[in-house]
């Protein structure tokens, strides 16, 4: 019997600020192409050739990057919060599935980049001694509501180290 | 509890070879340098001044410091004072203290001194606060306001306690033999002579190496034999002098390790900041049926030179049953290993061996490095080995995780121990149905990872359903 999904999904306006991420990516690239054209135009030892390869290239990566891959990631990202633990998956080729119970977290916090905050959402980040977990793009008041409840649900559970 | 006192006198000499040994390596340094440049040395008394003045001036900054080093314990508190232009002062609550560690080398031994090391929290390397000497009755008795017991507690428990279990030199010497540390010899010999090298003059250099070129290829080998020998030599040497003596109990919900020839050295872990505990075999012991009982510790700073505690270092894979039900029960179980699937041999094999892609290149233009080939027979054999200890088990509420990367590990550790659980597949996993496994506990200096890599996917998620304390 495998492992049912995680019951929740993050926000669908994860797409467009990952798809932004990635045209962001993707000029970066088309800049390197351009600013290589414009060297080999001026020193003819470097061949031209290669400024079609680097077109080429970041007119694939800009597809993966803006169309695929935030396309995966929204497939197979999700999350629950239990009373007791926090069940995470997320992942791309290689799929995580994280569970962090209450009483191992030390703290939540929330925090936003400049595009996250142009739809309302906020990364929700748990702590535990040794670990790291995030869970991006919620709603900002879903992210708000979690991070108390779960500050709220690590302090109840009776800590047993 | 007790007033301001100062450490034992001799901490001045202590704190003199401390300083000393920071500024010799320097001075030497600097003298065969300027003397292998063809330079001329600075004149004899010129050289001597300086020496002295060196001397001098650390001796007194030593006294100095020891003077104006003063530790008291009052109101559940190690308070610590140190420095007279800029004053420090320190107060650990002995509710705070995770350790306390004693050392003695052989200056101490014979003054009948001791240092002590008080760990707290938070792994840093270096110990909180460290006392160099102090007589055994003052170390016994801060050792006890620390742990906050009463003597009446203690004596009782010397009473009880049990001898613990020690190791006799037969055991010791094969443990010396097998321990594995030629590496790090090898390196220090290496990174030795890379210092050294830059000094021997060139034309000693050149007679040296025409001699051995012109010797051929079996000097080349005789000098990596006698290489390895000399390192494994010296390995054996520390191990034995390192672990000679040891003992190890548990008394008073703690484990009390000391070992040492002539560093002596006493250890406690509190039971409940184990982690996890594992057993290792590795490759030069497990054909004799031996393994080595290792700790993850939370918090607490370096031990010896790693960040895990042994907690015997050789015991027969028979005997580990009964040496953890006197010693640590909550680690002894017996347990049903399930093995990995079939269909997780292929990936085993095709991941060690993809290590040999890199290289592909290397081959076609230096076709003698083709030789590598020799070590496929070898990383076949290493694959098949990962695959077939490999494995996990649930009994209870412990978790089993075995994996090796050369030694076979069997890493044993508690559910409300353990931080995360997480399972990791990617598309070809996904395919065959298979999870990698990693469950991290915290240790010093914050954490370990154990991962187990292509377990059948229902074992993964059983691990995974067991680890949830949802219903």
């Amino acid at each position: 019997m495998a492992l049912s999904r995680p019951k929740e999904r993050i926000h669908p306006s994860a797409l467009k600020v990952w798809r932004i991420h990635g045209i962001i990516f993707f000029v970066i690239e088309l800049g390197v192409a351009l600013g290589y054209y414009f060297l080999a135009r001026e020193i003819s030892a470097l061949p031209k050739f290669l400024f079609y390869i680097l077109l080429a290239l970041s007119g694939f990566m800009g597809v993966l990057h803006i169309i695929v891959v935030p396309q995966i990631r929204m497939i197979y990202w999700g999350y629950e919060l239990r009373e007791e633990e926090v069940d995470i998956q997320f992942g791309i080729i290689v799929i995580k599935r994280s569970l962090i119970p209450m009483t191992r977290i030390q703290h939540v916090d929330t925090h936003h980049g400049p595009f996250m905050r142009l739809f309302g959402l906020a990364t929700l980040s748990i702590s535990t001694a040794g670990t790291k977990h995030q869970i991006p793009a919620l709603k900002q008041e879903t992210a708000e509501s979690l991070r108390r409840r779960i500050s709220q649900l690590a302090l109840e559970s009776e800590d047993d180290v | 509890m007790f007033e301001e006192r100062r450490q034992h006198p001799v901490t001045v000499l202590v704190y003199f070879a401390k300083q000393i040994k920071h500024m010799a390596i320097p001075f030497l340094v600097f003298l065969i340098s300027v003397a292998a440049d063809g330079g001329s040395l600075p004149p004899w008394y010129a050289i001597v001044s300086v020496l002295g003045a060196m001397v001098l001036l650390n001796v007194l900054i030593a006294c100095w410091r020891w003077f104006f080093f003063r530790y008291a314990f009052k109101d559940g508190a190690l308070h610590i004072k140190k420095g007279a232009v800029l004053r420090k002062q320190r107060h650990i609550k002995n509710e705070r203290v995770q350790t306390v560690n004693a050392k003695a080398g052989i200056l101490l031994r014979l003054l009948e001194l001791l240092s002590l090391s008080i760990e707290t929290a938070g792994g840093t390397e270096e110990p909180e606060v460290t006392i160099h000497a102090l007589t055994h009755e003052e170390a016994e008795g801060l050792e006890e306001a620390l742990r906050g017991e009463t003597r009446a507690v203690k004596d009782e428990e010397d009473k009880m306690e049990n001898k613990g279990k020690t190791i006799d030199f037969p055991r010791l010497l094969i443990a010396a033999l097998t321990s594995g540390g030629v590496g790090a010899f090898l390196l220090l010999i290496f990174a030795v002579f890379a210092q050294v090298v830059f000094f021997i003059p060139d034309h000693i250099m050149e007679d040296v190496s025409a001699t051995v070129i012109g010797a051929g290829v079996l000097a080349f080998v005789g000098l990596g034999v006698m290489l390895l020998l000399t390192s494994w030599g010296l390995s054996v040497v520390r191990y034995i002098f390192r672990y000679a003596f040891f003992r190890v109990k548990r008394a008073n919900g703690e484990i009390r390790i000391e070992h040492g020839l002539l560093v002596k050295r006493r250890f406690n872990v509190k039971t409940h900041r184990i982690q996890a505990l594992s057993v290792v075999e590795g490759m030069l012991r497990q054909p004799f049926g031996f393994a080595t009982i290792e700790l993850e510790v939370a918090g607490g700073g370096k031990y010896e030179d790693s960040f895990k505690v042994v907690l015997y270092p050789l015991l027969a894979k028979n005997d580990i049953q009964t040496f953890l039900e006197d010693t640590l029960s909550e680690y002894a179980a017996t347990f049903d290993l399930r093995p990995l699937p079939r269909r997780a041999f292929r990936r085993y094999m095709i991941r060690l061996h993809l290590l040999y892609l890199p290289f592909l290149p290397l081959f076609v233009f230096f076709p003698l490095t083709m030789l590598a080939f020799l070590l496929v027979p070898f990383t076949t054999l290493l694959a098949y080995l990962r695959y077939r200890d490999a494995g996990v088990a649930v009994e209870g509420s412990l978790l089993v995780s075995r994996f090796r990367y050369l030694a076979k590990t069997t890493a044993l550790m508690h559910k409300d121990r353990v931080q995360t659980i997480r399972l990791q597949r990617n598309i070809l996993q996904r395919l065959r149905k298979l999870s990698t496994l990693q469950s991290t506990v915290l240790s010093a200096p914050s954490k370990t990872t154990f991962q187990v890599k292509d377990i059948a996917e229902e074992t993964g998620d059983s691990v995974y359903e067991w680890y949830s304390r949802h219903a």
